[in-house]
Parts: structure tokens; C-alpha cells; sequence
């Protein structure tokens, strides 16, 4: 949204929360792995990855993608992505 | 320990044969290769060995359907083989069953005992974890007790009649399986194939059976659900082989766009299967592997891979699902029971030594699946004048999600139960995201107001993500026949939800 910057942390939830349909509710812990977040398959990935790209407006490196699977790498691959 | 010699029959008339004769003859062969830990087929054949004494201690003896559910790893693999050593049936589930159902499945089929990586569900049968069972070494290798006519497989395929259809594979089923599919692929013992589908199923379970007959190396790994790292680990490790479904091809060229490329030059075979492939992907891996055997099966669950098509060979037949196997006869039969002419649509009919032998506890079922011209497999298709087999629809509601198979009667009994939702239908429809070939729509009567995010988190847990609605149409009533039944279909209007 023009003019309001989100957080990182609230960046990192809209990203999950759009790709995985999350409840608003949903506590999202940088501790969790991929296998404790409901939706985050094979393709959930692939919309994770989609909804970082948007939200970073860049492309990530296949290294970058296998990477992802803690809320925590998520986190901080978008804080050091955004500008 | 030298195990020394297993007593098995005087040919090898099984697949479990096959493997410890493999073992017995190429001790220092690569046999599974996961994660950071490799097995050579003589260490896997001592560490079945041990299973299959963890298994007797357990009571365990010929006819007990023995059910095996865990992520893809190596003691899977081995279990399989032990379960098989020791004349039981081998009930696979996919470890991302909900407990519920998982519960269900189990006690379906009777299982005397629930293999599994971690022993946390609340089941009334026993369970056993891989290292319970794997605890003592085993003195020797087993007597093989498989013999080619005793059961094997009990596969849970989905239904139309809200109750599972449990596939019953013989032995000698699962050998002529794995022979017709090798006669296709032809792979060799150099080769190192990479195994990122659930051997729960009948694909991946597929490709374990053919490493048996083969002698050659399986990487199977748990949690490679990520589809940059099933290509990273293709390349690093260098494989020559790989199973994948459409849908995982689909996200590798998202993610990775023309990476594969670089295995051009190792990787020598690919088997595609259980769903149909976006033209587009198709043609994707036709350019970055020229030079790679790209195998699509169609096949079921009761006739293992019937039919293959081998894209550079067959790119003058696009809408082809290929031919035959050599030794499996597939016939189109119109309604009346006789043979269709070429081009005309029927009913595909498969024969052949790797048919099944039933469904489990369900006769009527298996009498009107299997005929004498083979089984019906309730799909429409017709063949060319080359003998090509051309898939044209189905006679069943089923909808095949990026190659799981869906029953909407399931989907729509927990969506009934859904707070604020009256009635639902559900159908396939293509999948507006162009993964999984179809995706499931729900058209919903709701008593109030009601969003898509609600009614996803309420089915989580509760259903396999696969099979929860991709998307989401309120209307006012379902369209039913006099009788009550549902007339499934798709239909115009109706708001979004």
C-alpha cells in the first residue's frame, strides 16, 4: 500500500497469509519449519517464493529457494531483500 | 555378522527374491542413497534381515495385512521388503493421512501391526517403529515365505462410494509389474535414480519394486517436497533417473526455470506419471533433455503402468498416452461389452499378468471391475490405427489432483460440517493456477456469511491440503436428481465466495 510501510514481521505474515490462506489468527513462529505450517507443500512453496519475489521485487536464485524452510530464514531473507 | 545364504525358493519367483539374490551376488553395491546416509544392498538385505525378525518376534506370519506408514526413507523401503520376506501383505499409507482416516484404513484391513517412524497416533493396533524393529541384528537372512500366487500389496485407492477400494497385489502381480515397466525403461544396475515421490503410492511404490528386479541405486529422502531441492539433489548427486508427477515439474520450471538443463547430460530416463502434463511443460523438458528417455505412464493402481509414451519418440502422437507395454493388452469395449472400432470411444479395458486379484472385502465390487477381457478401469479412451491409446474421459466423478485422486463425497461430507454451511458439491475443474491439472471447486448453500479462508483453516487437519477446494461458489441449492443424488456438474452463475 502506498505510503504505509509494513514491518518485517508484518511483511512476513501478509507473505504466508496470502500464499497459504492462513487463519488471521494464526501465530506464526520463526522457529517453525515447513512440516508445522498448514499448506506449506510443495506448491505453498512455490507461492511463498512468489509472494517474497513481489514483496522484494526481485527474482530469487534457486539456492535462495531451497534454503527457505524456516518462518526465521523467511524473516531474514526478507529484511536483507527489502529495501 | 555373515548372514550367510537366505533359504529362498529355488528360482526367484518374487521381487523380495530378486532383492536379496541381488544382495547375495553384489554385496558392495549402492543400493539407497538418503540424505548424508548410503546403503549397499548387502547392508540393506542384513538390515531387512533384522526387520523381519523384529517383525516374527511381533507375531507377525503369512496372510497379516501389516500396515506401513512413514515419510520416504530407507527403513520404509527395507520394511517393505521384510513384510513381503515374511509372506505378510504390505498395506502402504501415506504418512500425511490424517489420523482419522489413518485410523480408519488400519482397521479396515485388519492390520495386525502399524510400522512407523515415531509411535505417536492413538490406534488400537500395536505399533512398531523402524528402530524397535531394527534393535537385534539378525542371525541369518530370512526363509523367503512369498510365494507367486500369495498377496503382497493391499493398496488403498479412492472410491466413489465413500468407502476406500483396498487393491489386492499378488506377488506375482508386483514381479510381472515391475518387469512389464523395466521392459519399457530398461534400467540398468549403474543407474542412480531419484525417488521424490511418496512410495505410499502406487508410483513411487512402482519404482522400488523395479530397483528390485534392477539391482540399481534409489535415492529416497524424506521431506524433498521442495521442488529446487529435488533438482539440486538430482544434479548434485548426479542422477540418472528420476520420478517425478506433472505437477512437480510445473514448480520446477517456476522456481528453477531452465536449471534442469543441466542435467542434460547425466540424467538418462524420467517416468512421469499419475496426471496428465501442461503442453507447455512438456515441450520445456523436450528442449532442456534432449538427449533424456522422458516416460509418461498411464496406469492405475490395479494394473500398475499399463501404457507409456516416450515424448521425442512420440512427438508426431501429442495427444497420446502411448502404447502398450510389451505384454499388456489394453481394449476399448463399447457399452455392450464388444470391441469398439478404431477411434471410436469406449471403455479401456487392461489385461495381463500384473492385473490385480480383487478388491479387499468388497466382491461386488471386484466382480464388476474385473471381466473376462481384463479389468474395467472406468476410464474412456480410444486407439488409432498405429495402436496408439488416447485417453477421451471418465465414467466416474473422480477428480485427479496433480495425480492424487480425489472423491468429491468425501470432500463434501467435512465441508457439510463446516459451521454455517447447509449443503456442497463439489467437481473438477482445471486448475486456475496451471499445477495440477484439475483443482476441486466447491459450490456451497450457506445458511450466513461465510469467506474461503474460514472454510479452508475449518477442513485443515481434517482432509489432505491436496483435496481442500481451491476455490469457493455460493449458490442456492444443489442440483439433485428425483431420487435425491447429486447431479454433479459445473455450473454457471453463483457468487464467488
Amino acid at each position: 500500500m502506498e505510503g504505509l510501510k509494513l514491518s518485517t514481521s508484518e511483511l512476513v505474515k501478509q507473505i504466508f497469509q496470502s500464499a497459504l490462506n492462513l487463519d488471521d489468527d494464526f501465530e506464526l513462529d520463526d522457529s517453525m519449519r515447513f512440516e508445522g505450517v498448514p499448506g506449506w507443500d510443495s506448491l505453498g512453496h512455490l507461492r511463498i517464493v512468489m509472494e517474497i519475489e513481489s514483496a522484494i521485487n526481485s527474482s530469487l536464485e534457486m539456492e535462495e529457494i531451497i534454503s527457505l524452510d524456516t518462518v526465521q530464514k523467511i524473516r531474514d531473507l526478507v529484511e536483507s531483500r527489502t529495501p | 555378522m555373515n548372514p550367510g545364504l537366505p533359504k529362498m525358493p529355488s528360482e526367484a519367483n518374487s521381487l523380495v527374491s530378486h532383492f536379496f539374490a541381488y544382495a547375495r551376488n553384489h554385496p558392495d553395491h549402492s543400493a539407497f542413497i538418503s540424505g548424508e546416509i548410503s546403503f549397499t544392498y548387502g547392508a540393506a538385505a542384513e538390515r531387512t534381515a533384522a526387520i523381519t525378525q523384529g517383525l516374527s518376534k511381533r507375531g507377525i506370519s503369512p496372510g497379516d495385512r501389516v500396515a506401513l506408514s512413514a515419510e520416504n526413507q530407507i527403513d520404509l523401503a527395507l520394511s517393505y521388503f521384510a513384510i513381503h520376506a515374511i509372506g505378510a501383505v504390505a498395506v502402504m499409507i501415506d504418512a500425511k493421512t490424517p489420523d482419522n482416516e489413518k485410523l480408519m484404513l488400519v482397521a479396515d484391513c485388519q492390520a495386525r501391526l502399524l510400522v512407523a517412524a515415531k509411535n505417536d497416533g492413538e490406534f488400537d493396533t500395536p505399533i512398531a517403529t523402524f528402530d524397535e524393529l531394527t534393535s537385534e541384528a539378525a542371525r541369518d537372512l530370512p526363509e523367503i515365505r512369498a510365494t507367486p500366487d500369495s498377496l503382497s500389496d493391499l493398496l488403498y485407492t479412492t472410491g466413489t462410494t465413500g468407502r476406500p477400494k483396498g487393491v489386492l497385489l499378488s506377488h506375482a502381480n508386483i514381479l510381472s509389474g515391475a518387469r512389464h515397466i523395466n521392459a519399457v525403461i530398461q534400467p540398468g544396475p549403474d543407474d542412480t535414480e531419484l525417488v521424490p515421490i511418496p512410495l505410499s503410492h502406487s508410483f513411487g511404490l512402482g519404482r522400488l519394486r523395479c530397483m528390485a528386479l534392477t539391482g540399481n541405486t534409489l535415492i529416497i529422502e524424506p521431506n524433498l517436497n521442495n521442488a529446487a531441492a529435488i533438482l539440486m539433489r538430482l544434479l548434485a548427486l548426479r542422477a540418472t533417473g528420476l520420478a517425478l508427477v506433472p505437477a512437480g515439474f510445473e514448480i520446477m520450471r517456476r522456481l528453477t526455470r531452465d536449471r534442469i538443463g543441466e542435467a542434460a547430460k547425466t540424467l538418462r530416463y524420467i517416468e512421469i506419471g499419475s496426471a496428465p502434463i501442461h503442453p507447455d511443460t512438456k515441450q520445456w523438458l523436450m528442449d532442456l533433455l534432449p538427449d533424456t528417455h522422458i516416460y509418461h505412464h498411464y496406469g492405475m493402481t490395479e494394473a500398475t503402468r499399463s501404457v507409456f509414451t516416450e515424448y521425442h519418440r512420440d512427438k508426431d502422437k501429442p495427444g497420446s498416452v502411448g502404447l502398450p507395454s510389451p505384454g499388456i493388452k489394453v481394449k476399448i469395449l463399447d457399452d455392450d461389452g464388444r470391441s469398439a472400432p478404431l477411434g471410436t470411444p469406449g471403455e479401456i479395458v487392461v489385461s495381463g499378468g500384473m492385473v490385480m486379484q480383487g478388491y479387499w472385502d468388497q466382491p461386488e465390487l471386484t466382480k464388476n471391475s474385473m471381466g473376462s477381457e481384463g479389468f474395467h478401469s472406468g476410464d474412456i479412451g480410444y486407439l488409432d490405427s498405429d495402436g496408439y491409446l488416447y485417453l477421451a474421459g471418465r465414467k466416474s466423478d473422480i477428480i485427479n489432483i496433480g495425480g492424487y485422486k480425489v472423491d468429491p463425497d468425501g470432500v463434501e461430507s467435512h465441508l457439510n460440517q463446516c459451521p454455517g454451511i447447509t449443503e456442497s458439491m463439489c467437481v473438477g475443474v482445471p486448475d486456475p493456477d496451471g499445477i495440477t491439472g484439475e483443482a476441486v471447486l466447491a459450490y456451497i448453500v450457506s445458511e450466513k456469511e461465510i469467506s474461503s479462508k474460514m472454510i479452508i483453516n475449518s477442513l485443515r487437519g481434517k482432509l489432505e491440503e491436496y483435496k481442500i477446494p481451491k476455490s469457493f461458489q455460493s449458490i442456492d441449492k444443489i442440483p439433485k436428481s428425483s431420487s435425491g443424488k447429486i447431479k454433479r456438474q459445473v455450473l454457471s452463475g453463483g457468487t464467488k465466495i
